[in-house]
């Protein structure tokens, strides 16, 4: 063997550069109800999506999902949206049974399952996904038989950051429990123009999953340093 | 037999913005005729990583140098003790989680303990193979930890060491730009640290650190961690 010592340092030409593609799903979980106003909050997040995708590779892209629910006709209806400019999905559900708080969540976990075989079959990435349940404060989060088993779950999914539930509180008993289930104990305001908590809650959860993650999240973090603006305009 | 060691860490982009510890920690140790080199990466989503992953390695450090390594190891009893260090320390076992990975070398013989992300490369008969491969969970930036993963994840390998044999110790986010796992390659950085290793000790770790700093920082935004152990022959 002959070496010879060289002094300079690791350099880009040095690295393996080639990055499987990936998705970051960031999953929107809101209840339609007139103090959260889902339209305008969709907007919102129709156009942070455009935010953040200009912002990374077309390798490594987020994939939102917008899952509006309504408590009063019991549907649920499904926005997906994968690439820059392009609306995959729009899918109305019916819940038969009284629509409660799980309902909505197990219809997302099913969907991301669904994602996580596909994007599994094209070998792409699939990172944890974030959850954000904005809901009113309507729902009754105690226990009972049924809850028993998702509340494990949501437990579960809290603790690895993977679910944020940010309550829009209305009834003052559930405002204990809302923000027992919250991951940062707030409790946000219903102004409707002010989606600045929401936000915040999306940047903390992406910094939070983006400890153990890779590249795919620093262009994330990047396009997110502008967020404060784009929610103010 | 010769050993040469280095190491480095530096601090993700993830962790300066959110003024947050550094959860890497990275050792390497040549006491007599045997080395060690040892990284832990803390778990992103506990409050105390840092903590487990100090203790970790600082268990570790301190098997080896009272000679009982090899006997936890091959007596299958490593796993136990770790996590029942971490059970004793002082803190919510719900908020503690590390990755570990180490290669242990004496005499002709090496282990290799691994659990979770990160990888270890090996040299040898001037060949570069995987020699411990990252291991995620559902979801590809998702892994296994101590104290709470399952034992089946507590990945344990032996070889022997006949001739020159390098191994390199990277954790993720800096394994897989050390490493084409999809072409199975390794890449020219790998060639560059065994030059330092072994030709430029002295500087060695500081040049893995400016080259953590100032190159593989800009592709990840996590913590990053490398450690090189060398055992070369007397010719």
């Amino acid at each position: 063997m002959s070496f010879k010592t060289r002094d300079d340092i690791i350099n880009s030409d040095d690295l393996n550069l080639k990055n499987k593609s990936a998705r970051v799903p960031i999953i929107f979980l809101i209840e339609a109800t007139p103090e959260i106003k889902p339209n305008s909050l969709k907007n919102a997040i129709e156009n942070l999506f455009f935010e953040i995708n200009s912002n990374i590779s077309m390798k490594s892209c987020a994939d939102i999902l917008i899952v509006q629910f309504n408590s009063k006709t019991t549907k649920i209806r499904e926005f997906s949206l994968v690439k820059q400019g392009e609306t995959l999905a729009i899918k109305t559900e019916n819940i038969k049974d009284e629509l409660d708080w799980w309902n909505p969540l197990r219809f997302t976990l099913r969907e991301i399952q669904k994602r996580k075989k596909e994007y599994d079959t094209l070998n792409i990435n699939f990172y944890q996904p974030t959850i954000l349940f904005l809901t009113s404060g309507n729902f009754d989060f105690s226990v009972n038989n049924e809850s028993e088993r998702i509340c494990e779950i949501v437990e579960g999914m809290k603790k690895s950051g993977s679910l944020s539930i940010i309550p829009f509180c209305e009834k003052k008993n559930n405002c204990e429990l809302l923000r027992h289930i919250s991951v940062s104990g707030e409790v946000y305001s219903t102004l409707t123009s002010d989606f600045t908590g929401v936000f915040d809650e999306l940047k903390k959860s992406l910094v939070s999953v983006s400890m153990s993650s890779t590249r795919a999240y620093k262009s994330l973090i990047d396009a997110s340093q502008s967020w404060d603006d784009f929610v103010l305009r | 037999m010769k050993y040469y060691a280095s190491s480095a860490v530096n601090c993700g982009n993830s962790h300066i913005y959110s003024n947050s510890p550094c959860e890497d920690v990275a050792l390497v140790k040549i006491d007599k005729e045997q080395a060690i080199a040892v990284i832990s990466d803390g778990a992103g989503s506990r409050k105390f990583a840092k903590v487990t992953a100090e203790v970790l390695v600082q268990e570790i450090e301190k098997y080896f140098l009272n000679g009982v390594l090899e006997t936890y190891i091959t007596g299958g009893r490593l796993y136990d003790y770790l996590n029942s260090v971490l059970y004793k320390i002082n803190y919510p076992l719900d908020e503690l989680g590390a990755t570990l990975l180490f290669v242990f070398a004496k005499g002709k013989t090496f282990y290799c303990v691994h659990i979770g992300d990160g990888g270890v490369i090996i040299k040898r008969n001037q060949k570069y193979e995987l020699l411990s491969h990252p291991e995620n969970g559902q979801f590809i930036n998702e892994t296994f930890f101590l104290p709470d993963s399952s034992k089946k994840h507590f990945r344990v390998s032996q070889g022997e060491i006949n001739d020159d044999t390098m191994f390199i110790l990277a954790s993720d986010g800096v394994f897989d730009l050390l490493y084409d796992l999809v072409e199975n390659k390794p890449t020219s950085a790998c060639e560059k640290l065994e030059n330092w290793n072994i030709y430029d000790n002295q500087n060695s770790s500081q040049l893995i650190e400016t080259s953590l700093k100032s190159t593989f920082s800009q592709y990840t935004n996590d913590d990053q961690s490398i450690a090189v152990l060398n055992v070369v022959f007397d010719k």
